[in-house]
């Protein structure tokens, strides 16, 4: 099968007719993260998938859906032009769909497959289902569609290689032979006892033989079903192996995250069990209800302080008042040569009104009229003794004659030591508040940490399908138990091959002996036939296993050229298909003096690919029969250089190869790429070259305005 | 690959069989296709061929009894040493 022409039309991002011209060779399409490379190859697995089941709203072009009108119609199209065996034919997969009236979704119809051989009588139409499988047998479409480098390992899983072998070497119907020559074998001999033991003269001794005979058969069916047992468990187990090794990373790193997970749980659990939020029962046994309070008595106290404060300021303004006046007045009662003055009393009030009535004064004699110096100096006399009185009552008064203050002070004093007792409850309880929260902060941020933890474990499993968390996390126990199993598996193997070998000889000799009783009876042409079709038997069996090893052997030769084309100047070991105990074949590299070799993931997939080649060139030998290989991203973990030179050299294999790539491109701006022309100048290719990108402008959060374009390169 | 030229290649594969080879007395060379086989002297050859050709695609169990009975009557008629 050749390509020739690839259409797609409203396929996820292709929005209308869109064509790729393929030639012999390699065709490169070149195209950044999201401009339409994996729809490329979704279509041409939803062409060559033949489950009907498949979503097909879900593959119409959002954009060929909005330029709909409400009732109108359009179609999904993916169709093959292909040479086979020298004629012509098309393959054509499609659906028409159409826009409800309420514009809200769309009706499709259901898939139709078909198929179109040009002859001379011109175009006739077909089944596309039969005429894809007779063009492009399922069992080669398997090998011949592959996305991403991890696809390339179905060639190392248990079944598959025996599958190649028994698919694409010389000999087809292998089993048929082995099952028809097992039973002509059986009724041979059954034949040939038959014929012996109805010889009266041999009957007693042929009963006896053909008895033995058939024990030992029975025992060595017993045996050969019991190998098979053995080596299908070996398989399972070297399946389950498989799985465990390939998942060892993902393993590591589930073990990790699962380490990292527990350490948070545990911190969690230990924040949990340090909150204490049983503020309700403290309210009245830890007096936390009068925690209120606090500024209350602050201010009472403050208040008081102040009251005091103020208090003992006016006393000491007072006092202070108090003491000038007394100085000042004794300095008023100073005379001025200094003689002690009488005192104040001297005469007294009596005598001093007396001398006022009778207008003379009664010391010196002096008269005193009213008005007059002396009336004056007596009144004056007499004012000063008042005063004098009312200044005693003065002195007398206190400036604070209650002790208000003092009292307020003394209750303040013993409030206050309360206060300090209480406000020690109370910054437990301020302090037990911020701690729980601040475990609560905690808390949050762990519970962030576990959903985080939570997350890339789910992400994890889904790079591991198939593997569940539990066999990921106990990977490496299973590994220890699987491996143990197998290898006890493979002694029983070892064991009962060997046992069947003793039984097959035990039986060679009874069938001799049974033989023997034959000579010379007309039994004899029957053990001579038996003989003959049990010797076929044998022949048949030892050419067909001849034949699979000759097929693993050519295999491995043709691998090991490819791999030696894919990596010119770089190490690669030597390639080795082999059979393990199980049946199972294998591939591996190994270096010169026969160890394994680990290889990078690079050499890896030049390993795999150099097998699927050589695959598909057998199957040209063998089948006569050529078929495309379509792979997405196949070298992702290749660096520049080697990626340009297996172009190169994939491109000289002469082999139609279509491979979707984001290579050849460079960065210009944020999600902004162009081709590197001068990389692509080192390509020397005899096959087309495309480029695919997104249609400009587009809304990035709106898929109805995406649009694959392709443009033709070379 | 053809059918025919599959068919050679097994009747090859078979003929080359030393064990057979030795107890049938068969030069391996002197059938170079299924045609020759089936036009053999030597009986357990054509048998060989007989089988090559009855098994096909289309061949089940049910076929099996009726190929065996042709090459034990084959046998029956022409093994003669």
């Amino acid at each position: 099968m050749k390509i020739n022409r690839i259409e797609i039309k409203n396929f996820r991002s292709y929005f209308g007719p869109n064509c790729f011209i393929i030639n012999s060779g390699l065709t490169l399409i070149i195209g950044a993260n999201g401009e339409g490379k994996t729809n490329l190859y979704d279509a041409m697995e939803w062409l060559f998938e033949n489950r009907i089941g498949t979503d097909s709203k879900r593959i119409v072009s959002r954009k060929a859906i909005a330029v709909l009108n409400p009732g109108e119609t359009d179609e999904v199209m993916v169709a093959l032009d292909f040479e086979h065996n020298e004629a012509k034919y098309r393959i054509e997969k499609s659906f028409s769909f159409t826009k409800s009236d309420d514009d809200s979704d769309i009706r499709i119809s259901p898939i139709s497959f078909v198929g179109y051989e040009e002859e001379d009588s011109g175009r006739c139409m077909t089944d596309g289902v039969r005429l894809l499988d007779r063009c492009f047998n399922a069992s080669i479409r398997h090998f011949s569609l592959l996305a991403g480098e991890e696809s390339l390992k179905i060639l190392n899983q248990t079944d598959t290689l025996k599958y190649l072998v028994k698919t694409f070497s010389s000999v087809r119907n292998s089993e048929k032979y082995i099952s028809f020559m097992s039973f002509a074998s059986q009724c041979a001999q059954r034949a040939e006892q038959n014929a012996i033991s109805k010889n009266s003269r041999n009957k007693k001794q042929a009963d006896i033989k053909t008895r033995e005979i058939n024990d030992l058969e029975s025992r060595l069916r017993e045996l050969q079903s019991q190998l098979r047992n053995k080596q299908n468990e070996a398989r399972n187990y070297a399946t389950q192996i498989e799985a465990i090794v390939n998942s060892s990373e993902a393993s590591e790193e589930m073990r990790s995250l699962e380490s990292r997970l527990e350490n948070l749980r545990a911190e969690r659990n230990r924040l949990i069990g340090q909150i204490r939020e049983n503020y309700t029962a403290a309210l009245l046994d830890d007096m936390y209800v009068l925690s209120g309070i606090m500024p209350v008595l602050r201010e009472f106290s403050d208040k008081v302080s102040k009251a005091e404060r103020t208090r003992r300021k006016e006393e000491r303004e007072f006092l202070k008042n108090l003491g000038e006046r007394k100085a000042l007045k004794k300095i008023k009662l100073d005379l001025e040569n200094g003689a002690t003055p009488l005192p104040v009393y001297a005469p007294d009030e009596k005598f001093l009104r007396e001398m006022l009535h009778d207008h003379i004064c009664k010391v010196c004699g002096t008269p005193a009229p009213v008005g007059s110096d002396a009336y004056r100096y007596i009144e004056a006399k007499l004012n000063a003794y008042l005063e004098s009185l009312k200044e005693d009552e003065k002195e007398e008064e206190l400036c604070f004659p209650y002790n208000f203050i003092e009292q307020l002070s003394k209750r303040e004093t013993i409030i206050n030591n309360e206060r300090a007792s209480l406000a020690k409850t109370f910054q437990h309880l301020t302090d037990l508040i911020e701690f729980n929260e601040a475990r609560k902060k905690q808390l949050r941020t762990l519970d962030d940490n576990i959903s985080q933890v939570e997350e890339s474990q789910r992400k994890l499993q889904a790079r591991v399908p198939g593997v569940s968390k539990e066999v990921l996390l106990n990977n490496f126990t299973n590994l220890t138990n699987w491996n143990v199993y197998k290898s006890e598996c493979e002694k029983k193997i070892v064991e009962i091959e060997q046992a069947i070998l003793n039984v097959e000889k035990s039986l060679a000799i009874k069938r001799e002996e049974l033989a023997e009783l034959a000579e010379n009876t007309p039994a004899q042409i029957y053990t001579k036939i038996s003989e003959a079709i049990t010797a076929i038997k044998d022949a048949f069996r030892r050419a067909l296993k001849k034949n699979e090893t000759d097929f693993i052997m050519e295999l491995e030769r043709v691998s090991n050229e490819y791999l030696a084309k894919l990596n010119v100047d770089d190490f690669k070991g030597t390639l080795r298909i082999y059979t393990d105990i199980s049946g199972a074949m294998r591939i591996s590299l190994v270096d010169i003096d026969g160890s394994p070799i680990d290889p990078n993931k690079a050499l890896e997939t030049t390993m795999y690919m150099s097998v699927l080649f050589a695959v598909s060139e057998l199957t040209e030998i063998k089948k006569d029969d050529e078929y495309p290989l379509f792979f997405d991203a196949p070298t992702s973990s290749f660096a520049v250089g080697k990626e340009k030179d297996f172009f190169n050299i994939i491109d000289n294999l002469d082999k139609q190869i279509i491979i979707v790539t984001k290579s050849f491109l460079k960065e210009v701006g944020p999600n902004e790429y162009i081709l590197d022309q001068e990389m692509l100048n080192t390509l020397n290719l005899r096959g087309s070259i495309y480029r695919i990108e997104k249609k400009k402008p587009f809304d990035d959060k709106n898929q109805a305005t995406i649009q694959t374009l392709i443009s033709r390169i070379r | 690959m053809t059918k025919a030229n599959r068919q050679t290649r097994l009747l090859q594969l078979v003929l080359s069989d030393e064990s057979l080879i030795k107890k049938y007395n068969i030069n391996p060379t002197d059938y170079t296709n299924i045609d020759t086989a089936m036009n053999a002297d030597n009986a357990v050859v054509e048998c060989i061929a007989m089988i090559i050709e009855g098994i096909n695609d289309q061949f089940d169990e049910t076929d099996q009894k009726q190929l065996y009975h042709r090459i034990q009557q084959y046998l029956n008629n022409n093994l003669l040493i």
